[in-house]
């Protein structure tokens, strides 16, 4: 009986990994019925060049058509953002020298979202 | 008899010694989940269900520039708790397995200098949540008798991607390291070889275990990553038994953005002094671990202790 429930739990959670598998990244654009996407005007770092440890300041400018609140999302594979809303700081360590990509997400209150990178290299 | 034993340890640590020659390590603990507890043991019994619960907690404190230890330049120091929560089942004489899950706090503390004016300032982060849960599949090829007292097993299984690498502060993502899980799906081959000598009160162990990580969405890919543990423990009594040894961990580096990362990858030494109270359907073990040895590649944050306890009950059903 025991390793009955442990195959059964075996089978959910592979049933569940090879759904999470299938998963597709969100899109750079999304938007409902009615509703605008929000625009991302411009979105900058500075410096683009950043020693390991030090920051860059990254910055996005974004507006909704229809005037919604807008919240951002910040992702990164590797390093660490600091902050939080339409302003952040990247930094990294020496794991990270290299070309890192930072994505914002920027999404109005009925779902609608646009994403856009950029790029930031860390040097030794 | 003792010599076969050698025999045995000595084949156990042959891929070891070979692939070593030119492999490296991720920078931090192992991913995603434990490799303590029930993937250093052999099998449970026939209709034999053990229960482990156990607490570890993992000082980062020790910055090495690959065998020198040195102060951290960046000024980083982690704490990583885990609690784990290990069922293994024996479904026959010769086969069990073995589901290890839990929940893991990760902090780290990290001084950044801003660009602009060259001010620092300390920043901490933190991230928990439920970890990945590993499942192992243990198959015994030797039976030990009272004669023999050897025992080899083996093993395989996955880890599979329940917690989440995509934690959040605030909207804004976690760095890899702070995440519970790594979203990967991750292959395990596992074996445990046990040599007793009943009438020294002794008896000893070598446990290995190799993990092929698999790619997350993102594209990161931990390095693949070789443990081996070579254990002794003697019974002081017929309920205490002291353990000690040496744990090997190896892996290779980190990949990410078409790039293997630099400053990811090494090989530990650890020392493992433990001990154990053994009463009927129950033991508790608490132990330490404490470098002996790195050679990390490049500049990378590293673990400098790691003190553990576990529960572990035995239900004969």
């Amino acid at each position: 009986m025991i390793y009955k429930i442990f195959f059964s739990g075996s089978f959910v959670f592979f049933t569940l990994l090879f759904t999470a598998g299938c998963v597709q990244p969100e899109s750079i654009n999304s938007s409902t019925a009615g509703n605008s996407n929000p625009e991302i005007k411009s979105m900058f770092a500075d410096p683009l060049f950043v020693k390991v440890g030090a920051t860059a300041q990254i910055k996005v400018e974004a507006e909704d058509p229809d005037l919604d609140p807008l919240s951002y999302e910040w992702t990164t594979a590797i390093g660490d953002i600091i902050g939080s809303g339409s302003e952040v700081r990247y930094s990294a360590a020496y794991c990270c020298a290299g070309i890192n990509i930072i994505t914002v997400t920027v999404a109005d209150n009925k779902g609608a979202k646009t994403s856009k990178s950029i790029e930031v290299e860390i040097v030794f | 008899m003792f010599f076969k034993s050698i025999q045995y340890i000595i084949v156990a640590l042959l891929p070891l010694i070979i692939l070593s020659q030119n492999v490296y390590a991720q920078g931090c603990c192992t991913a995603g989940s434990s490799t303590f507890g029930g993937l250093e043991r052999g099998i449970a019994n026939k209709n034999n269900l053990n229960l482990g619960i156990s607490f570890i907690s993992n000082q980062l404190n020790s910055t090495y520039n690959e065998n020198k230890e040195i102060t951290d330049p960046l000024g980083r120091t982690a704490l990583v708790s885990i609690f784990n929560i290990e069922l293994e089942y024996g479904i026959s004489e010769n086969v069990s397995f073995l589901a290890v899950g839990g929940y893991s706090i990760k902090e780290r503390e990290t001084v950044v200098r801003s660009s602009v004016d060259n001010s620092t300032e300390k920043i901490n982060f933190r991230g928990d949540g439920l970890t990945d849960i590993t499942i192992l599949g243990k198959y015994q090829v030797i039976i030990p008798t009272i004669l023999s007292q050897i025992n080899f097993t083996i093993g395989g299984g996955v880890k599979l991607p329940v917690g989440t690498y995509n934690l959040r502060d605030d909207g804004t993502r976690l760095s890899i390291d702070l995440q519970p899980g790594t979203g990967a799906t991750d292959v395990l081959l596992w074996g445990n070889f046990y040599k007793g000598f009943q009438s020294l009160y002794f008896s000893v162990f070598a446990n290995f275990l190799y993990r092929y990580p698999g790619i997350n969405l993102d594209g990161y890919k931990f390095g693949d990553e070789y443990i081996l543990s070579l254990m002794g423990e003697y019974y002081l009594t017929d309920y205490l038994i002291i353990s000690g040894g040496m744990r090997i961990r190896l892996a290779e580096e980190d990949f990410w953005g078409g790039r293997f990362l630099p400053s990811t990858g090494g090989i530990y030494y650890d020392f493992l002094p433990g001990l154990i109270y053994s009463e009927g359907f129950y033991s508790l073990k608490l132990f330490y671990q404490a470098p002996i040895h790195r050679n990390v590649k490049g500049i990378q944050l590293s673990t400098s202790s790691i003190i553990g306890t576990e529960l572990l009950f035995n239900f004969d059903l």
